[in-house]
């Protein structure tokens, strides 16, 4: 009785964990591909702030030189300037979203691994769901595997091309999965 | 998500309580929708595994909103200055 109750707990987990790993693979795609736009305000707040600065700035320099400055134009031309300059800045703190067809080949394996990987847990829960309780848990070494093979990939990916903000957070969605991966370890092979 | 920046380009002049509101409720169709597709009933699930599975829609739909917020009226100010 305690085992079918067990096995009956698990397979629960093991079904609300397919969901947890969809979002655990999907952040790490949506990261890779920069699509995150929650910034949006802080992007454009830091825009005027680095167009008001750069006027401030060119005034006061010019100003040391003893030229009169604070006229209504150049004060304009120079936000305009300091707009484009915090464009600059904002693509590479906050990037702009990549296109599947323009990243590397490594970036394109690795999302295809994620979504195979994500799809054959989906199926062995669609095997669950139509009660064919034979084939739960196992093939347990095999799955082990692929996932071992993608934390190795995501250790070793190098998000220097990515912009500030999603270079950052690679490592917190890698440590995401992982945890994922822990909780899989901990559902399929019982440890 | 189509559905969901549809829905918050349409709201003029919202406040950002009601773009929330907007947002967790798509949130919360969406992860039941989710659920019942991998087989699981919402009793099933403590309420600790529930929220955290909203909390994380919630995030990647604001994730994916901010921009129609934007273009919605939101920040619209902001907007035209590019």
């Amino acid at each position: 009785m305690y085992q079918i109750s067990l096995i009956n707990k698990l397979l629960s987990q093991y079904k609300l964990w397919t969901l947890k790993l969809h979002n655990a693979s999907m952040a790490i795609e949506n990261n890779i591909l920069q699509k995150d736009t929650s910034d949006k305000l802080e992007e454009k707040i830091l825009s005027i702030g680095i167009a008001s600065l750069f006027v401030w700035i060119v005034m006061g320099i010019i100003g040391l030189f003893g030229v009169a400055t604070g006229g209504f134009i150049i004060g304009v031309i120079l936000f305009g300037i300091g707009w484009l300059l915090s464009k600059l800045v904002n693509k590479i703190v906050f990037g702009t979203p990549r296109k599947i067809e323009n990243i590397s080949d490594n970036e394109k394996l690795l999302l295809s691994t994620l979504k195979k990987v994500e799809q054959t847990h989906i199926s062995i829960r669609d095997t669950i769901n139509k009660g064919s309780i034979i084939i739960n848990f196992t093939n347990y070494v095999a799955l082990k595997k692929e996932f071992d093979s993608i934390l190795n990939d995501l250790d070793n990916f190098k998000a220097s091309h990515l912009a500030l903000k999603y270079r950052y957070k690679h490592k917190i969605i890698a440590s995401k999965y992982k945890i994922e991966v822990d909780k899989f370890h901990k559902i399929y092979a019982h440890k | 998500m189509k559905n969901l920046t549809q829905k918050l380009k349409s709201l003029k002049n919202a406040t950002q309580s009601q773009y929330d509101e907007v947002i967790i409720k798509y949130s919360k169709t969406e992860v039941l929708k989710e659920l019942k597709k991998a087989g699981i009933t919402k009793e099933e699930l403590s309420d600790d595994e529930f929220d955290e599975l909203l909390e994380d829609k919630i995030k990647q739909s604001k994730s994916f909103s901010k921009g129609a917020m934007v273009a919605g009226g939101a920040l619209l100010f902001l907007e035209f200055l590019g």
